[in-house]
């Protein structure tokens, strides 16, 4: 019988090879990032061997293989193979920030490291205990914290690692605590021991309860950017290296939204607490609306304008999330989470390669792009409009799917914020826009050129916005279990 | 014997609790704090807690020893003997050990001291040894991957100039 | 039970006494003459010595220790595997022996990760 985490164990020993590759053998660095997108694909591939499996079947109570693990277990390999591709775009920037001896130096790391955390991912939405949710999500943060401060003679890359670290370590703090809470009156870790016991918690417990939860609901608002957890977003997307900023906005953010559904699932299905925790989601839902869209119309920098976006975006998954009760809200998130994937990687492979030339990642870098390079524009332009929920793109359906199920649940209020910061949106991305056609590229600014994959990848991503934007089927059809 | 040990001990750790916090040199409010985690270890083997009280030492210990190098390279040294006393400061964290305390107060008569709290000796390395090494064998391996990742990051970050 | 820390306390005695010993024998036998605050200063050919600035330590002796810590960690770990081992065996079979070798070797790419890097060596 083949074990259930066979996958996890595969991309962890992809790791540890590409590790001893960069550390023992004098190759091109890139080979070892080229390599990882090859294996991971394969590995993509065996998980449609691997079907999901009933609880019964596997032996361990912390790991469940269901629809949703199967469907974000692809999902986050999807998004490693693409952070592996951009860091390879990338390795020519990273290498002048990175103290070193001999060429290439950190760049092994540099590759290697993204598939650990993936594979601290694919634990994370596999973990139905949170003995496991914390070490799973340990190996995430702790892989991330380390790619974010790794452009060491880089301020901006130092201090987005501090406050990275100090942040995420304080979010800890509040999981475990939280965890210790929840532990105490309940008596089990684990998220079905949990789910039996709660509705015969006696009255004079259930403040307890909901601070436990509220504890972990801090911890996991900090990891999917939701306001008010989210001042360490702006920084350490900008500081970032970019193609880890595209990792932590898209892959972090989608196994921090699992976690979140598997932590709230028994919470949201007992009656007692049912009320008080859809209030909680959707306060938070509405601040993150709010503030995400607010806080990026005023931003000049295209990076930062992308990390309040994400804030943004955690909003209407959090819309979604706040509508548990209605049927259609679990495909949603994976639908919009699905569109975020390509969306995003969009945003920040075209963003990589101006920046590579003009040497910048403000808004006024973009101008004249239309003219300087109107393969980029036009693949910039579709992922500022999808982002911005235009129809006939995939942005457009997440957002529809996403109203639809806060309407069947009767967040009448979400949807109302929901449409005006959506309008908010149009605003800011479109700023780019306004940018790369209306206004003249300065005078010193050239042409950029796109390697052949570079302009494969970018097509690729277009196409698959546009055309399940039209035609959601195939999503929705690997989504229908949920 | 055991109450005399105790209170020993608990003397012990207070003491140089309170040295971490009152000696000018922070190299040797650092040394402090070393003694202090001892006593605080002797506590936890008084009450039959072996596997915190090594976890004690093991650990902290060596995180002391990290903290230690950290400030003799990062601090002034001279600078942090020549600080003055920080008065809103101290009053704020009066107001926490008043608070901290007050709870005691309000808490301590709800147990009852004179019943043990385990009826029998419990073995609690071989409990979590058991458990960690059946029940929670997945969780382990992880460790193990997270701790390689660290290994990793800690070249990475602060190696001079890399190969 | 406390008869069994008998050997610790031992240690104890004996690590304070030496340390008490050696001090008092250099008080006792080392002190020629009367000190002052001026016989102790280092002699700077009549200058008064002015002390230096704060040495400078290399960031080799923090990486060293952060390296020490991870594996200190895995230590923490053996010690109820070490305290288990027998009567696990005796229960449940050999999975103990795979999951700590298992649990080794990843560790040990790690090591073999850092030596290859020169993470150990000092003189570069």
């Amino acid at each position: 019988m083949i074990v259930p985490y066979a996958l996890e164990i595969s991309v962890v020993c992809v790791g540890i090879f590409l590790l001893m590759v960069d550390a023992f053998l004098k190759t091109d660095k890139t080979t070892i990032a080229w390599t990882g997108v090859v294996v991971l694909l394969a590995i993509f591939g065996l998980t449609f061997a691997l079907g999901p499996m009933p609880k019964g079947v596997i032996p361990e109570a912390f790991y469940v293989l269901d629809p949703t693990a199967l469907f974000f277990k692809r999902f986050l390999l999807l998004a490693t193979v693409l952070t592996l591709i951009l860091s390879i775009d990338y390795s020519p920037v990273y290498q002048k920030f990175v103290p070193a001896a001999v060429p290439q130096a950190g760049l092994g790391e540099f590759f290697t490291l993204p598939v650990f955390a993936c594979a601290g991912m694919m634990f994370m939405v596999s973990a139905n205990d949170f003995i496991m949710i914390f070490v799973a999500l340990e190996l995430v943060t702790i892989t991330f914290y380390v790619l974010v401060a790794s452009m060491r003679k880089n301020q901006g890359s130092l201090e987005a690692g501090v406050k990275y670290l100090i942040l995420g370590a304080l979010s800890t703090g509040f999981l475990v605590y939280g965890i210790t809470w929840l532990y105490g009156i309940t008596g089990y870790t684990s998220l079905d021991g949990i789910q039996s016991v709660l509705p015969r918690v006696p009255e004079q417990y259930q403040p307890s309860v909901l601070f436990g939860l509220g504890l972990v609901l801090v911890a996991l608002g900090f990891k999917v950017a939701a306001v008010p957890f989210q001042f360490w977003v702006p920084d350490v997307y900008q500081g970032a290296p970019t193609p880890v900023t595209a990792y932590l906005s898209v892959a972090s953010k989608a196994a921090g939204f699992v976690v979140l559904l598997r932590v709230l699932e028994p919470f949201v299905t007992t009656p007692t607490f049912q009320v008080k925790v859809f209030g909680i989601l959707t306060i938070l839902a509405a601040v993150t609306l709010i503030l995400g869209n607010l806080a990026a119309m005023s931003q000049q920098n295209l990076k930062r304008l992308l990390a309040y976006s994400s804030i943004a975006h955690a909003g209407y998954l959090l819309v979604a999330v706040a509508s548990l009760s209605a049927p259609g809200a679990k495909v949603a998130i994976g639908f919009y989470l699905g569109g975020y994937l390509l969306m995003t990687f969009l945003a920040f492979l075209v963003l990589l390669n101006v920046a590579k030339v003009s040497g910048g990642d403000d808004i006024r870098d973009f101008n004249g792009l239309g003219k300087r390079s109107p393969v980029l524009a036009l693949a910039l332009l579709i992922s500022m409009l999808s982002l911005a929920g235009l129809p006939f793109t995939i942005g457009f359906l997440g957002k529809f799917f996403i109203f639809e199920a806060a309407l069947a649940s009767g967040q009448y209020v979400l949807v109302v914020l929901g449409a005006i910061t959506v309008a908010c949106g149009f605003y800011y991305y479109l700023k780019v826009v306004m940018a790369m056609y209306w206004q003249p590229p300065a005078p010193s600014a050239t042409n950029i050129q796109v390697s052949p994959f570079g302009q494969f990848l970018i097509a690729l991503l277009v196409l698959a916005i546009i055309i399940f934007g039209i035609f959601p089927q195939p999503i929705l059809g690997a989504l229908t279990h949920l | 014997m055991e109450v005399a040990l105790f209170w020993i001990f608990a003397a012990l750790m207070l003491g140089f609790g309170a040295a971490v916090i009152f000696l000018k040199s922070p190299v040797s409010s650092a040394l402090s704090l070393v003694v202090s985690f001892l006593g605080l270890a002797a506590l936890f083997l008084l009450l039959d807690a072996f596997f915190i009280g090594i976890i004690q030492v093991l650990v902290y210990a060596g995180a002391v020893m990290v903290l230690f190098l950290f400030i003799i390279m990062l601090l002034d040294l001279k600078t942090e003997r020549a600080r003055k006393i920080n008065l809103p400061a101290m009053i704020g964290g009066l107001m926490v050990v008043v608070g901290f305390v007050a709870l005691l107060v309000k808490l301590l008569p709800s147990f009852d001291i004179a019943k043990p709290a385990l009826a029998r000796p419990v073995n609690d390395v071989a409990s979590v040894g058991m458990l960690l090494f059946s029940d929670y064998n997945l969780p382990f391996q992880v460790i193990g991957v997270l701790l390689l990742v660290a290994t990793v990051g800690v070249v990475l970050l602060s190696r001079k100039e890399l190969k | 039970m406390l008869i069994d820390f008998l050997p610790i306390l031992l240690h104890v005695v004996v690590a304070v006494g030496f340390a008490t010993v050696v001090l008092v024998l250099n008080i006792a036998l080392g002190r020629a003459g009367k000190r002052t605050k001026i016989k102790d200063t280092a002699y700077e050919c009549g200058v008064i010595p002015e002390p230096g600035p704060q040495p400078r330590f290399s960031v080799k002796f923090y990486l060293v220790a952060m390296l020490f810590i991870l594996f200190d960690i895995e230590v923490v770990f053996m010690y109820p595997w070490a305290v288990v081992y027998r009567d696990y065996i005796a229960q449940h079979g050999m999975l103990i022996f795979w999951s700590m070798l298992s649990f080794v070797i990843i560790l040990l790419f790690g090591y073999a990760y850092a030596v290859k890097k020169g993470a150990l060596e000092w003189g570069r």
